[in-house]
């Protein structure tokens, strides 16, 4: 008698008796904790919805592809994380050799504590490990990672030991393995793709000077063109690597001591003979730190450029002396405590000193992070902890600036010059050829 | 975000995480701010980084009892994880440190600005008596940042929130949004006269999205939405405030911010 008296109150698809059996049913299915607070909200959700009480264990569409997605994903992540097997699956190819890649896992420890999360560590160790066997190349490690508006970049930096033909280059481009080109760059948007990390294009000094002028958010693509003021030549790619060697030559830091100035070459430098990383209380102030890397000249390069066809009259060296007074080499191996306002230090962790297993108690252990970060492109950090030293950046790619950022204005178009009035043509009379005077 | 911290992996896809100190006692010193408000939620708001120290913001709302839209209150603290509640700022003075570029100290007496105003008054024997003129001190500028940042960036995904018959905001079951700009609303009182009328005529009660929405905000490009490798942890980035986050996967949701307070004023100039 009830059901039929509930089977009354109805709309045009179902009725009263009905829409209880299915809410009821949800609810259940659900479980939630609140149930008594989210009925109402249940109520609407079945109306809107459409819920029907016997097609409970139905998937809807959206559910389904949801799981094929993730499928994908998952599979796609397993063969990032298993072996790197550079054949088939019917004939797996072991990795010979891959280059030295710093544990990652183990660095990411140190850098929570300096309040930065790497995201995904294992995914990038991994596929860090696979871009090191398929490009070969040594000296890897992950750079860090470069925020954009639609994608971001994982870039790793490296040595590329396999042949690479550049083609020729103008005399003014440091060419590959020299100056700003040292090392080389590998960018990446999507770690679960192997094919994905792509390797940055040589930079000229041209492009390093404009970068210095603009200031940009990344889009996340590389072949994205970049229209600025003034006018950067080169697409996304290049400018990501202008980037981040102005980023690397300034900011990359070790503790004093370790390298000394080469006797004569006072541009070289050498590491210390019987250096050993110092404890933890010799590096808690900023003086106790130098700059490693040369600075990039107002020319853009790293090392001045001499013409090879110098004009008359001039010595090779005069001409070298009179452009290196114009634009002056840094000191090499700097301390970081003369750059006014560029760094800030802060000690984390737990800074007791304990002592060490062995009898001698000279040596005490301390687990204390040292963090240095650096004011002038924000997002770049080094940590040192127990003798591990590290650095990384997280940012989006450019420097702090004190001021507003406003673009060159584009020079003036020039008016066009007014036409001048027109002249009406001579009009002389039509000549008439003289007769011969007799 | 909740002070469970779990939801620290979101905030790492902008590299940014607290340590394990920081996570104990800011638990601690959360909880002690409900001793003395009850509030129905005290989220961690998120940390402002300065050059000697930090400051950490907590945030707490209150949803019964409130017509229209809960009531937020703000909680600062230093490096002592002692909170306080955030003071009001000088508002003359506020519109200029919008623009300000130096990084914050961490010392929160540090002055700013110096005001020129005195105040000064007369008692009864005619002496004009001056109090030491009070100076826009960083403290301001920090609860300046923290209401902007919270009236500009802050927001939610669309069919998180319901309106109660009685306008007041309840959580619902959360489902998960698909990673579209649509999908995300403004977590403020509306302020944009299509969401307002829709409330006003009470049918916001029966739609998900009552609320303005991202895709109105000018410009639009300020707004970055990513996913992580396995596509379901989705964040949404703001460009102007580098640092503030809104993130979602299929069970849970919120925001955070996470950077050094200082706005990107000439971002239009950035793209």
């Amino acid at each position: 008698m009830l059901k039929e008296k509930l089977q009354e109150v109805k709309d045009q698809n179902t009725n009263l008796y009905e829409h209880l059996n299915n809410l009821l049913t949800k609810i259940l299915l659900d479980n939630p904790k609140n149930a008594f607070e989210l009925f109402e909200d249940y109520s609407f959700q079945v109306k809107s919805n459409g819920f029907k009480f016997e097609k409970y264990d139905e998937f809807d569409n959206a559910e389904r592809s949801k799981i094929k997605m993730d499928q994908s994903i998952q599979q796609k992540t397993l063969k990032l994380i298993n072996k790197i097997n550079l054949g088939t699956d019917e004939e797996p190819q072991e990795a010979t050799q891959t280059g030295y890649l710093p544990n990652l896992i183990e660095e990411s420890y140190l850098y929570e504590w300096a309040g930065i999360g790497i995201d995904e560590n294992y995914k990038i160790f991994k596929a860090l490990t696979l871009l090191s066997v398929t490009k070969q190349a040594s000296k890897l490690r992950f750079w860090g990672k470069i925020m954009g508006r639609q994608k971001d970049y994982y870039i790793a930096e490296g040595i590329a030991t396999t042949q690479v033909e550049d083609g020729e280059l103008p005399p003014e481009v440091e060419p590959r393995g020299t100056g700003v080109n040292t090392k080389s760059y590998w960018a990446c948007n999507d770690l679960l793709n192997d094919k994905d990390w792509i390797e940055l294009p040589l930079i000229t000094p041209q492009q390093i000077n404009t970068s210095r002028q603009i200031k940009y958010i990344f889009t996340g693509n590389l072949e994205n063109d970049v229209i600025t003021n003034p006018y950067f030549f080169g697409k996304e790619k290049h400018l990501l690597k202008a980037q981040i060697v102005r980023i690397t030559q300034s900011t990359v830091i070790i503790p004093k001591g370790q390298y000394i100035l080469r006797e004569g070459e006072p541009r070289e430098i050498d590491p210390a003979p019987e250096y050993k990383l110092p404890g933890f209380h010799d590096l808690k102030t900023l003086n106790d730190w130098i700059h490693f890397n040369q600075n990039i000249l107002n020319c853009g390069r790293l090392v001045h450029l001499i013409p090879s066809e110098l004009p008359e009259g001039i010595e090779p060296e005069a001409y070298q002396k009179q452009i290196e007074n114009a634009d002056p080499f840094e000191n090499r191996l700097k301390p970081i405590s003369n750059d006014k306002n560029a760094w800030k230090i802060r000690i984390v962790g737990d800074t007791t000193d304990y002592n060490p297993l062995s009898k001698d108690t000279n040596n005490k252990v301390n687990n204390g992070v040292i963090i240095i970060k650096s004011l002038v492109w924000p997002g770049l950090v080094t940590v040192y902890s127990n003798k591990v030293l590290s650095q990384l950046y997280y940012g989006y790619g450019y420097k702090a600036t004190n001021n507003h950022f406003y673009p060159k204005q584009p020079q003036q178009v020039q008016s066009e010059q007014p036409d001048l009035p027109e002249q009406p043509e001579p009009n002389f009379p039509a000549e008439v050829p003289q007769q011969p005077q007799d | 975000m909740d002070i469970s911290f779990n939801d620290l992996k979101f905030i790492q896809q902008i590299g940014q995480t607290l340590n394990l100190e920081e996570r104990i006692k800011l638990k601690l010193a959360i909880l002690k701010i409900q001793e003395h408000y009850t509030f129905d939620e005290v989220l961690f708001w998120g940390r402002v980084e300065g050059v000697e120290k930090d400051y950490y913001i907590a945030m707490g709302i209150q949803y019964k009892g409130q017509y229209e839209f809960p009531l937020k209150k703000f909680y600062w603290s230093s490096n002592n994880y002692h909170f306080a509640e955030l003071p009001k700022y000088n508002e003359e003075y506020a519109l200029r440190a919008e623009n300000l570029r130096e990084p914050f100290t961490g010392q929160h007496e540090h002055i700013v600005f110096k005001t020129e105003e005195e105040i000064n008054f007369e008692d009864s024997l005619e002496i004009p008596a001056q109090l030491p003129a009070k100076h826009f001190s960083e403290l301001e500028r920090l609860s300046f940042v923290v209401q902007q940042i919270e009236f500009q960036c802050a927001s939610i995904p669309v069919g998180s929130y319901r309106l109660t018959p009685t306008h007041e905001l309840i959580r619902k079951t959360f489902k998960g949004v698909k990673p579209e700009l649509k999908n995300y609303q403004h977590f403020r009182a509306p302020i944009r006269k299509d969401k307002q009328d829709l409330i006003a005529r009470d049918e916001a009660l029966y739609k998900e999205d009552f609320l303005d929405s991202l895709v109105e905000d000018s410009p639009n490009q300020q707004w970055s939405l990513q996913t992580d490798s396995t596509q379901r942890n989705i964040t949404l980035r703001n460009l102007i405030w580098p640092g503030y986050v809104t993130y979602n996967n299929d069970y849970t949701f919120g925001y955070a911010y996470f950077g050094d307070g200082i706005k990107n004023s000439d971002f239009e100039f950035l793209l």
